[in-house]
């Protein structure tokens, strides 16, 4: 681009520059060759009719033609040699005196005609002479007279001009070109800059950015390609967390799915090939069984997830005393057994939504609650309107969730514990089936924790 | 027969290593968590560690480090089946690699590889009036040697070695022929039939129903 615009200036201005020096040079020649050719034929026409007069003066008073014209013909080149003129004074064509350095023996060779002057350009040698030839008066066009003007020096003189005029294009052209490269190269920086940028995000490197200065286009350019160079990077990040997440849950659901096929393919080989009791059948059974029930459990629940994500729910009126209601009996067993107690408080009397999923949401938080409290441990329930809108939050004073492990527990089968470890948990899709209720009924998950201190699940809905 | 300790926090896979290892003729300790086993090591000189990753408390890295000053083999058991974990784990010093899911009789295998190794593995096996020396590979019926092939004390070792388990015509042909044998399964039941011959095997070595064989002898 760059390049090209160069040449393309370059050469307009080549054609240009030196097609009106050529104008030029030709004007001032063709102008000084009017002037001489002016200066001559005034001059043939004066020295004619002044050697015309004398000459018939002369004769007049009697004297000797012949002599009268070499004096004559004399008197005047002496004069006028001084000047670069030479004169030859001809008859019939034929030169008669002639005071040219060194006359070739070509001959005019054109008629004279009376009254009519004839002017031409006329090489000898290596030397170029106007010339003019007009009737001599007076002598009944016997004579007449050849003026012949060097003009060797002007010509040389307009050489020299051509050559001095072309020197001076020359350097002219050179500072052009060095002055046109610095000023393309300057109007080019920012497109240079935006191409060296390009092929860096083309390569990846999402983080190069065009220094912006001045307030021209170019500028404008740099600023809305850093901006687009800002929005792929952010694009690309998103990418690169969501394919990330993408991969966690592939290895995640590996995991889980390849510890119970461990157990289960071992106990049936065991079961197979190894010399036991009956007794000891029955116990690797009852593993194969248990097994087969988790993994059971993995495909229902992570079922539940891909069909809340595809499903639009009826939203209708729920009482929120009777939905605490329902949900504490399924839990009563449970909460019994681990020795902790539950209570409520309710400002709000009814909630939008299903009733159905708002109480596996509630169940669910409050099963991981009753995992996290030691026996002893209290559970709230709290349904009450904050910021104009209304609020479910389940509250524990249990151990408590590490702040930065917090955003990762939606995930589907992260585990706080490292190890991964069944004993404790379910699937590890709890609460990513949470938030996908939660986003089916307009409404936003928080999680709020405090190690040793307890942590408080607020399920906020934004849209009732 | 070794002594070997299993640190996996699943309890099902745990106790199915321990069941399979205890047939073969090792002595298995079973442990569920990391700081577990800083204590049981200074109880018991074990041969062999089998070491979950992802372990509750203290992980199995962690464990590997301070096993390995004591100078026990370690073979990691893990579901991080990516190359990066694999080399982690082995550059650690761990002496091998499993990843879940596993069969029970490639675990064996390994087992017995790094046993081999570490130069841990039984030297000799006694089964009532029969003694088998397995470094001199010789066989001995109420002490007197018993004039077994090479290929039949091989088929042997193989049963030794994964005794109480049954194994297919198909795996003791690989066991004991190697690999690139590709053989018919009736040549098993001929060596089968002439080692229980020679030893007195008739009932020890078992054929298992559409199975194979299994050598039986539960302690």
């Amino acid at each position: 681009m760059k390049f090209r615009t160069f040449i393309a200036t370059f050469t307009l201005f080549l054609i240009v520059f030196f097609s009106s020096l050529f104008f030029i040079s030709v004007f001032i020649f063709n102008n000084q060759m009017n002037i001489i050719k002016e200066r001559g034929i005034n001059e043939h026409y004066f020295i004619s009719s002044s050697f015309g007069k004398d000459l018939m003066a002369i004769v007049d008073r009697g004297g000797n033609l012949d002599d009268a014209l070499e004096q004559l013909f004399n008197f005047y080149t002496e004069y006028y040699q001084k000047q670069g003129v030479f004169l030859e004074l001809l008859s019939q064509g034929k030169i008669v005196y002639s005071n040219l350095p060194e006359r070739s023996s070509e001959l005019t060779s054109y008629s004279i005609e009376s009254g009519i002057r004839k002017a031409a350009f006329h090489h000898i040698d290596d030397r170029v002479y106007f010339k003019i030839v007009g009737e001599l008066p007076g002598t009944d066009n016997r004579f007449s007279i050849q003026y012949l003007h060097d003009i060797s020096d002007n010509l040389k003189t307009w050489q020299k001009t051509q050559r001095i005029l072309l020197l001076v294009g020359i350097i002219f052209t050179i500072i052009l070109a060095a002055s046109l490269q610095l000023i393309l190269s300057r109007v080019f920086e920012p497109l240079d800059m935006v191409s060296t940028a390009s092929r860096k995000i083309a390569n990846g490197q999402y983080d190069d950015r065009i220094i912006v200065s001045g307030r021209n286009e170019l500028a404008e350019m740099a600023g809305s390609f850093n901006n687009m160079a800002e929005e792929i990077q952010r694009r690309i990040t998103q990418l690169a967390e969501a394919s990330e997440q993408k991969q966690q849950f592939v290895d995640n659901l590996a995991h889980e799915i390849r510890t119970p096929l461990t157990s289960v393919y071992g106990f049936a080989e065991y079961i197979q090939k190894a010399t036991i009791s009956d007794e000891e059948k029955i116990f690797a059974a009852s593993y194969i069984m248990s097994e087969s029930q988790y993994m059971l459990n993995i495909s229902n629940r992570l079922l539940e997830l891909a069909t809340l994500r595809n499903q639009l729910i009826k939203m209708k009126v729920v009482d929120v005393n009777s939905l605490f209601e329902h949900s504490q009996k399924s839990l009563a067993a449970k909460l019994a057994e681990n020795q902790i107690s539950l209570k409520w408080k309710i400002d709000i009397d009814s909630l939008y939504g299903d009733k159905d999923l708002l109480q596996s949401l509630l169940v669910n938080f409050t099963d991981n609650a009753i995992k996290a409290c030691n026996p002893g441990g209290v559970i709230v329930w709290n349904a009450y309107i904050e910021n104009g809108c209304r609020v479910l939050s389940v509250q524990d004073n249990g151990w408590g969730i590490p702040q930065n492990e917090i955003n990762k527990l939606t995930e589907p089968f992260y585990r706080v514990d490292k190890s991964r470890n069944r004993a404790k948990g379910g699937v590890g899709l709890g609460l990513s089936i949470c938030e996908q209720i939660a986003h089916c009924h307009n409404a936003v998950l928080s999680i709020e924790s405090l190690p040793k201190v307890g942590t408080t699940v607020k399920l906020t809905f934004t849209s009732s | 027969m070794a002594l070997i300790l299993i640190v996996e926090d699943e309890m099902p896979i745990n106790i199915l290593i321990n069941r399979n290892l205890e047939l073969v003729g090792h002595e298995c300790v079973s442990v569920y968590d990391g700081e577990a086993v800083l204590e049981i090591i200074q109880k018991y000189t074990f041969d062999l560690i089998l070491l979950d990753i992802m372990l509750p408390k203290m992980n199995g890295y962690e464990v590997l480090e301070i096993v390995k000053e004591m100078d026990i083999p370690v073979i990691f058991l893990t579901s991080k089946s990516s190359l990066s974990d694999r080399v982690k784990g082995l550059t650690l010093g761990a002496d091998d690699y499993i990843v879940k899911p596993f069969e029970m009789l490639e675990l064996q295998a390994r087992v017995e590889a790094v046993l081999r190794r570490t130069n841990k593995e039984q030297r000799s096996f006694v089964l009532n009036n029969i003694r088998i020396d397995l470094d001199g590979r010789q066989a001995f019926l109420n002490n007197e040697l018993v004039d077994i092939t090479p290929q039949e004390f091989d088929l042997l070792v193989a049963l030794i070695r994964n005794r109480n388990i049954a194994l297919s015509r198909e795996r003791l042909l690989r066991l004991a022929w190697g690999y690139d044998f590709e053989g018919d399964t009736r040549t098993v039941d001929v060596h089968i039939t002439k080692l229980r011959k020679k030893l007195g095997l008739d009932n020890y070595i078992k054929t298992v129903y559409k199975l194979g064989y299994r050598l039986e002898m539960l302690d």
